[in-house]
C-alpha cells in the first residue's frame, strides 16, 4: 500500500466525502461490492465493537447543545499490515458489525495510490444513486407544497 | 416499608409461558416480522425510540413485538437494553437547518421562503375509518414508494445536475435578524448535566431541561401543554416553524481531530413563538419554546415545545402560578418508566407492610370500645 494524499487535510476532505456517501448507501448493496472485491491483508486494530453515541440537538436549531439521546452504533479500525500507519475507520448507525467492518477496510483502501481510484468509481456510483433518490424524493414532497388564501370576512 | 418475599419460581415461570402464549395468539396468524413493525407501524417505532431515548428501529421494533404493543412496556425494555452497551462517544450537535426536508410548515406566516410542505401528514385528513385497508392484498399498481423511484432514477440520471434537495431557510430567522424574537441561547462551554448518568438536580439548566423533556412521556407533556393553552400557565403560542427531515449524525474521533459521519436519521422539530416580553429599557420581543424528536414525532415536539416555553417562568420574570410552570413537579414526573415502575411497585407482596397497619387498626378500634376505665 501506498497513501496517494500528501496532507491530513486532503486525506481529510475525501475521507468525508467517501464515508458520507457510504453509510447512507444500504449496507447489503456496500457488502455486496465488498466481498467481491480483491483486497490486500489487513490488519484489525478494534474489531467491530457495538455500542451508543449520545446524540445532541441544538435549542431552537442553531442555539446551545442539549443531549438528545443515545443512538446504537459500530465502530470498528483496521490498519495496513506494512507498518506504514494508515489506519481505516468504520462508525455507523446501528448493530451491523460486518458493515462496520467493511466500511472500515474502504476507508483504508480508498488512501492507497492503486486501489483509491477504483473505490472513487465505487464511490461516484453510489453518490449518483443516492442523487436521483434524493431528487425523486425532493420532487415527490415539493408535490405536498401548499397554497394557503386568506380570506377577506364580509364585515368591514 | 417494603418488606421483601421469596419463592414461586415455578408459579412465574408458568405466568411467562402463557404470557409467550397470548402474546403469539391465534398459531394460524401469520407472526409479525420487525420489518413489518419498522415499516407499518413507524410512528409507534419513533414514540419508543424517543421516550426509551435510544434511536435504533430495529430494537424498538423488537421491544414493541415483545411488549404485545405496550409501548411503555416497550420504552421499559430499550431503557434496559442501553445500560449493557458501553458508550463510544458523543455526537456533534445535528444541524437541523440542513435536513434533506420532508415537511415544513408554519403557522405565523403564509409565504415563507422555500413555502409551506405539507409531506406525509395526518392534518386535513377526515378521519374516517378507511376499510380499503381492511382489505390484505393491496394492489400491486399502487404507489410503491421506493422501488418507482429507484427505476426512475436510475433511469434517467444525467437529466439534471441542480442540487437535489435545497435546504430551507429557518422561519424564525426573518425574525431573528430584525430582533422581534429573542435570539436563541448561544453555546455554553460548560457540557450540560447527562441525565443517563447524573440524577436531575434543581433548579436545572434549560439544555437539562430539554434532554427531560426529550425523553418524556409523550402523554403527560401533551396534557401539560394544553393546560397551558387553557390557562394554566398562559404563554399564547404560534407555532412558528414545525420541520421534519432527514440529518447526517457525525462523530468526533479523537484521534484524528474531526468527526465522521455515521449515518442519517429522521427527526421533527417545532420552534414556537410566544407572548412577547417588553417595557422599560427592553423593545417588546417575541419570546420562544422548542422541541425535538426523532421521527414524525410531531405531536409531543409541539408538546414538547409548549411545556419548554412554560418551563422559562424564572428566566423570563413571570409569575409561576400554574402546574406547567413548575420545573420539580413537570420534570421530576415526566418519565414514564419512573412513573411506571413506582406505581407498578404497589402490585408486589406488602403482605408484612399491610399486616401492620391492620394489627394497628385493630388496636385504634379496640381502644375506643374500650374506654379506659
Amino acid at each position: 500500500m501506498q497513501s496517494r494524499f500528501h496532507s491530513v487535510d486532503a486525506l481529510r476532505v475525501a475521507r468525508l466525502r467517501w464515508l458520507g456517501t457510504c453509510v447512507r448507501v444500504p449496507g447489503d448493496e456496500v457488502r455486496h461490492y465488498w466481498e467481491g472485491f480483491e483486497r490486500p491483508d489487513i490488519r484489525v486494530l478494534k474489531a467491530p465493537e457495538v455500542g451508543l453515541v449520545m446524540t445532541q440537538g441544538r435549542t431552537h436549531g442553531t442555539g446551545s447543545p442539549f443531549l438528545f439521546g443515545e443512538a446504537s452504533m459500530t465502530r470498528c479500525v483496521v490498519g495496513d499490515t506494512e507498518g506504514l500507519g494508515l489506519l481505516g475507520y468504520g462508525q455507523i448507525l446501528g448493530r451491523d458489525k460486518g458493515l462496520a467492518r467493511a466500511i472500515a477496510d474502504l476507508d483504508l483502501l480508498a488512501q492507497d495510490v492503486e486501489l483509491g481510484p477504483q473505490i472513487d468509481l465505487w464511490i461516484a456510483a453510489w453518490a449518483d444513486e443516492l442523487q436521483a433518490l434524493d431528487r425523486a424524493e425532493a420532487e415527490r414532497v415539493q408535490a405536498t407544497r401548499v397554497d394557503f388564501l386568506t380570506l377577506v370576512r364580509g364585515e368591514d | 416499608m417494603y418488606v421483601a418475599v421469596k419463592g414461586g419460581e415455578k408459579a412465574i415461570a408458568e405466568a411467562h409461558a402463557l404470557l409467550a402464549e397470548l402474546r403469539r395468539g391465534d398459531p394460524d396468524v401469520a407472526e409479525l416480522s420487525l420489518d413489518q413493525i419498522q415499516n407499518q407501524l413507524s410512528l409507534a417505532v419513533d414514540r419508543v425510540m424517543n421516550e426509551g431515548s435510544l434511536f435504533d428501529t430495529e430494537l424498538a421494533a423488537l421491544a414493541i413485538k415483545q411488549a404485545q404493543g405496550d409501548l411503555i412496556e416497550a420504552i421499559f425494555l430499550l431503557r434496559a437494553y442501553r445500560t449493557t452497551l458501553p458508550r463510544h462517544g458523543v455526537s456533534t450537535p445535528i444541524e437541523t437547518t440542513d435536513m434533506r426536508v420532508l415537511r415544513r410548515i408554519s403557522a405565523t406566516f403564509k409565504d415563507v421562503p422555500g413555502g409551506q410542505i405539507l409531506g406525509p401528514t395526518y392534518d386535513y385528513t377526515h378521519r374516517l375509518l378507511d376499510f380499503a385497508l381492511a382489505v390484505e392484498a393491496m394492489d400491486e399498481t399502487d404507489w410503491d414508494h421506493d422501488a418507482h423511484h429507484h427505476d426512475d432514477a436510475l433511469e434517467d440520471q444525467d437529466t439534471e445536475t441542480e442540487e437535489a434537495s435545497p435546504t430551507l431557510s429557518r422561519v424564525l430567522s426573518l425574525l431573528e435578524r430584525e430582533g422581534l424574537v429573542e435570539q436563541p441561547p448561544s453555546a455554553v462551554s460548560t457540557p450540560s448535566v447527562d441525565l443517563t448518568r447524573e440524577p436531575l438536580d434543581f433548579p436545572a439548566a434549560r439544555e437539562t431541561r430539554l434532554q427531560a423533556l426529550a425523553r418524556g412521556d409523550e402523554g403527560y407533556l401533551l396534557s401539560l401543554a394544553y393546560s397551558t393553552q387553557r390557562g394554566y400557565g398562559r404563554t399564547h403560542p404560534f407555532a412558528g416553524e414545525i420541520r421534519s427531515g432527514v440529518v447526517m449524525l457525525h462523530c468526533p474521533v479523537e484521534e484524528l481531530g474531526y468527526a465522521l459521519p455515521l449515518g442519517e436519521f429522521l427527526v421533527t422539530e417545532c420552534d414556537m413563538i410566544n407572548q412577547f416580553q417588553g417595557g422599560g429599557d427592553l423593545e417588546p420581543t417575541f419570546t420562544r419554546g422548542y422541541g425535538l424528536q426523532v421521527g414524525l414525532s410531531e405531536r409531543k415536539a409541539m408538546s414538547m415545545a409548549l411545556v419548554d416555553r412554560a418551563l422559562r417562568a424564572d428566566e423570563l420574570d413571570e409569575e409561576r402560578l400554574s402546574p406547567a410552570q413548575d420545573e420539580e413537579f413537570v420534570l421530576a414526573h415526566c418519565d414514564n418508566v419512573e412513573a411506571w415502575g413506582f406505581v407498578s411497585h404497589l402490585k408486589l407482596p406488602h403482605y408484612v407492610d399491610f399486616q401492620s397497619e391492620l394489627a394497628l387498626i385493630r388496636a385504634l378500634r379496640q381502644a375506643a370500645e374500650t374506654p379506659d376505665a
